[in-house]
């Protein structure tokens, strides 16, 4: 509950001598086989041929979101990911949807921390429109002055949802502001309602020249294509786009955390909410794929042991857990929804008593099969479809460096051992490294008249 | 964190996608007309795959698709009674008899049950909508046996254990709570039931009440509730197994007597379906949410059945309606006027006719605004119709979302299930897809007339902070009715 939309971390299945040592494990699905090819303005394009049904998911990653933002201009990613859909030159307003629309296609997108991504579902028939269109947006876009205060407003309207009329949202924002003093992770996706609504024109012009260079890209098409037409049509369409410098860095860093951190956000509510943040790892730390463990033993299926110690215990109506590839280090999260007269505080208890647990005794062999049995029958379930295989082969490339990684996860996750977890336990959940956030039910009537700040 | 865009903000809970553009007619063509942009050919015809269906002795349905790409395997059990069949006073009952299949079984502790299933890293999911309760499973093909035979052992031998049913009926009357902690997920079931309700405030229709229950009805619920539910709905002749994945027809057929050959009992009568006609003139309930910034509305009247004949082409008219991000609704509601993030109509799809719904959601400053365009829209519909482009580009956006629609094994199996539930063969299914392409203009137009409301005939339901917006809803009726969110019911 912590993200609008889950895109929790699987991948794919890879038939390994590890894999095959383990019992009750599926040897079956074959490597994923990508085609490559770099334009030499930079632009990287990994395709996968799929005839199964007659369609494309065509994705575009950039590495770009609210990480490369500063105080000022938090949700600036996002708002330019709206604006990408507002027209340029030879497609103007509204064409682009349009367009797609009238092919039978379908489009999304959607913004991170660290990523901007921009998905479209065509039919395989619309793969050079599809080539027209994202061109001509990622050269030409335009910024016309109505247009961006219109789309201003539904933003506003996106936050409101998201955020300000849900406790879940409200209250992870208030986590991650609390828990990151110092990494551009404090400021949510979104942005701080004052920045948006204080973006100009001009911050939005710089933000393009500066993010939107195609040695940023990364393009995946999988679906019913031949590669090399791909290919082709990759080099008529994107390969005339300019070359310049990526986005620059980001410096900051998050300091170590020296001490649990509370903060408790009151809101008109029926019931509370709990979220506890761990300061854990980036992507690329060794360390991601104990923590994976760790969040399915945790709160995966209802043998999970929070799912034990606290639903079924009738302490809270549901919990969850999440840990998830990032740039920077980022947080494991626990949330729970308290059952109706169950203090928060009791809630956490039973948390940190089954932490305290995992801390102290290794997990069984059994238990740990299981978690990783979970983990990759989930992997099979997203790489069923051509829209889950592009989100993980682009994620792969973009997170990881590497677009193999989808081929190498299961034996990561299998690698794991009872004592990893062990060791992983007691290295990153820590009293010390810790942020509790608190939603206090309040029916009082200040709590009703808050104003939003528009 | 990710914020989307959320262009299928509709997919949860609103059916097919359409749209028109909102330029007028002379535009649309002349942009179709404009030679430098790449316009592709329409999707090519996709149907939906062959499967065997099969009455086996004891009355349950079997229907087995193959599907090989991946290795695994669906399987998607329903009953043909859902929150409809709860009886009146006892409403949540198919909820909770569904909510505690796997909390004991004859050869399972309720921990044990959920040991196996996530050893083997196995979906499972059981729940009743209005029309039908379902139990379905995800699984390995390697882990066929162990999975049908927790499949069958929940569906079978339930136990119904007295301290399961108490924590379940617990966690039920905290979901209400929830629920209404989410308005957007909380209008949904007050539109139901304001819609269903008689203008003297008795229910209409049992699609009215409550499907997960309320506060006052789950105190009432009993393990004899249950019980006696489940004696009288989980029987093999008011059943329906669809299967569909990476195994052989001929094995799975096997199992499948092996498994629930034994299984014995009659249907049930169907409830009643009662006659429900559209609501005339307007009324409106406004549900007070003291804190709320934004103000979740929908509009609506009661539609069509799963079956109706009109089916395929009002799909197609409600695409460009408000069934898809460049629909008129969208466009006015979101593009043109920024008022909202999204704003989507849809058609439900059940036994009885469901609701037609138009809902969206803006600042509490532009509720008057929002309301009086969505009004509009709906009037600008009924007069201006649609044009031969718009229907072909609405056509176009069906065809083109098929495929990736019936691309998963649980994808299928849903459908075809759904599909036996009322009714549809596969032939009927595809013939529907084929029928919906030849929508014409004039169609079109007869359909916004005889099945889209008149903006006359209205049900409102809106959420929000009533000391803000409630003066400026008296201009749309005299008829309103408020209440807190916090009062018990819907």
């Amino acid at each position: 509950m912590t993200s609008l939309r889950r895109l929790t971390w699987r991948s794919l299945v890879l038939a390994t001598t590890a894999a095959m040592a383990l019992c009750d494990r599926p040897a079956a699905a074959a490597p994923i086989a990508v085609s490559t090819h770099t334009l030499p303005n930079g632009m990287t394009l990994l395709v996968q041929e799929d005839p199964s049904i007659p369609n494309i998911a065509f994705y575009t990653f950039y590495k770009i979101g609210s990480r490369n933002e500063h105080e000022g201009i938090t949700g600036l990613s996002h708002f330019f990911e709206h604006m990408m859909f507002n027209g340029a030159v030879k497609y103007g307003k509204g064409e682009f949807d349009s367009s797609l629309d009238n092919a039978g296609g379908n489009n999304n997108a959607y913004t991170t921390r660290d990523d901007t991504v921009y998905q479209d579902w065509t039919p395989a028939s619309a793969l050079e429109l599809v080539f027209d269109l994202e061109a001509d947006r990622i050269q030409n876009l335009a910024f016309i002055p109505d247009v961006v205060n219109s789309e201003r407003q539904v933003v506003y309207s996106e936050r409101r949802l998201s955020v300000d009329n849900s406790n879940p949202g409200r209250l992870n924002e208030a986590l991650d502001a609390a828990a990151f003093e110092s990494s551009p992770y404090h400021w949510p996706v979104v942005g701080w309602p004052t920045d948006i609504e204080s973006w100009t024109i001009d911050d939005l012009k710089t933000y393009h020249a500066m993010a939107y260079s195609p040695t940023n890209a990364t393009v995946v098409v999988v679906g019913n294509v031949h590669a090399a037409d791909v290919f082709r049509l990759a080099d008529q369409y994107f390969a005339p786009i300019p070359a310049h410098a990526p986005p620059p860095p980001v410096r900051t860093r998050e300091m170590p955390q020296m001490g649990e951190r509370r903060v408790v956000v009151r809101k008109f509510a029926q019931l509370p909410l709990l979220m506890i943040g761990y300061h854990a790892v980036a992507a690329k730390d060794p360390d991601l794929y104990p923590l994976l463990v760790v969040d399915s033993l945790l709160t995966t299926g209802e043998s999970s042991r929070l799912y034990h110690a606290l639903v079924d215990a009738q302490l809270a109506l549901e919990v969850g857990s999440d840990i998830r590839p990032s740039m920077d280090p980022s947080l494991f999260t626990i949330e729970a929804q308290p059952r109706a007269g169950v203090q928060p505080e009791a809630v956490e208890q039973a948390i940190y008593t089954e932490i305290d647990k995992l801390r102290a005794t290794p997990v069984s062999e059994r238990e740990l099969t299981k978690a990783k049995n979970q983990i990759i029958a989930q992997q099979f379930r997203q790489l069923q479809t051509i829209a889950g295989r592009a989100q993980e082969i682009g994620a792969a490339q973009v997170f990881f460096g590497d677009w193999q990684h989808v081929n190498q996860e299961e034996q990561l996750v299998n690698a794991v051992t009872a004592a990893d977890v062990q060791r992983v336990v007691q290295k990153y959940f820590a009293r010390t490294n810790r942020t509790v956030a608190t939603l206090i039910p309040d029916t009082t009537p200040t709590a009703a008249d808050a104003k939003e700040v528009q | 964190m990710t914020v989307t865009r959320l262009r299928h903000l509709a997919a949860a809970c609103l059916s097919a996608a359409a749209c028109a553009l909102l330029v007028p007619p002379a535009l649309a063509q002349t942009v179709a007309a404009t030679a430098t942009h790449i316009v592709p050919p329409p999707p090519q015809p996709f149907v939906l795959p062959a499967y065997t269906r099969e009455v086996l002795p004891n009355g349950l349905t079997l229907l087995l698709l193959e599907k090989h790409e991946v290795p695994l395997v669906s399987a998607t059990l329903v009953l043909r009674s859902g929150t409809v069949a709860d009886p009146a006073g006892k409403e949540g009952v198919a909820t909770l008899t569904a909510s505690l299949l796997r909390k004991g079984t004859a050869a399972h502790t309720a921990e044990s049950f959920s040991d196996d299933l996530d050893f083997i890293g196995m979906q499972f999911r059981a729940s009743a909508d209005l029309d039908a309760t379902s139990v379905s499973v995800d699984f390995l093909k390697k882990d066929q046996a162990a999975a049908l035979a927790l499949l069958t052992d929940a569906v079978l031998h339930p136990t119904f254990p007295q301290t399961e049913v108490a924590k379940s009926l617990g966690q039920l009357e905290d979901g209400v709570r929830a629920t209404k902690d989410q308005p957007q997920q909380a209008l949904a079931l007050y539109l139901r039931a304001f819609l269903y309700r008689t203008a003297n405030g008795s229910p209409a229709s049992p699609y009215g009440r409550p499907p997960s229950g309320d506060e006052t009805s789950l105190r009432s619920l009993t393990r004899d509730d249950v019980t006696r539910f489940y004696a009288l709905n989980y029987t093999p002749a008011n059943a329906i197994l669809a299967i569909s994945g990476d195994f052989d027809a001929t094995g799975m057929r096997s199992a499948v007597e092996r498994s629930f050959g034994a299984w014995q009992g009659k249907a049930p009568a169907l409830p009643p379906i009662l006659p429900t006609r559209p609501v005339t003139g307007r009324r409106l309930l406004l549900v007070d949410k003291p804190d709320a910034t934004q103000t979740y509305f929908a509009l609506g009247n009661i539609g069509i059945d799963a079956t109706d004949p009109s089916r395929g082409p009002v799909d197609v008219v409600n695409t460009l309606f408000g069934g898809r991000f460049t629909s008129l609704f969208n466009t006015e509601l979101r593009i043109k006027s920024g008022y909202s993030y999204g704003a989507f109509s849809r058609f439900s799809e059940l036994r009885a006719p469901g609701p037609f719904t138009m809902t969206t959601f803006t600042k509490n400053a532009t509720t008057g605004p929002a309301i009086d365009r969505s009004l509009e829209v709906l009037n600008t519909a009924h007069t201006a119709g649609f044009t031969e482009a718009q229907l072909t580009s609405a056509k176009n956006s069906i065809a083109g979302d098929l495929p990736p629609s019936l691309e998963t094994s649980q994808q299928l199996a849903n459908t075809i299930a759904r599909n036996e539930l009322y009714g549809i063969t596969r032939d009927q299914f595809n013939a529907n897809l084929v029928a919906l392409q030849r929508t014409t203009v004039p169609e079109a137009r007869q359909i916004l007339a005889a099945t889209f409301p008149s903006a006359d005939n209205l049900v409102f339901v809106i959420v929000g902070k009533a000391s803000e917006i409630q003066p400026l809803l008296t201009k749309y009726t005299a008829n309103i009715t408020v209440r807190k969110i916090s009062d018990p019911g819907y």
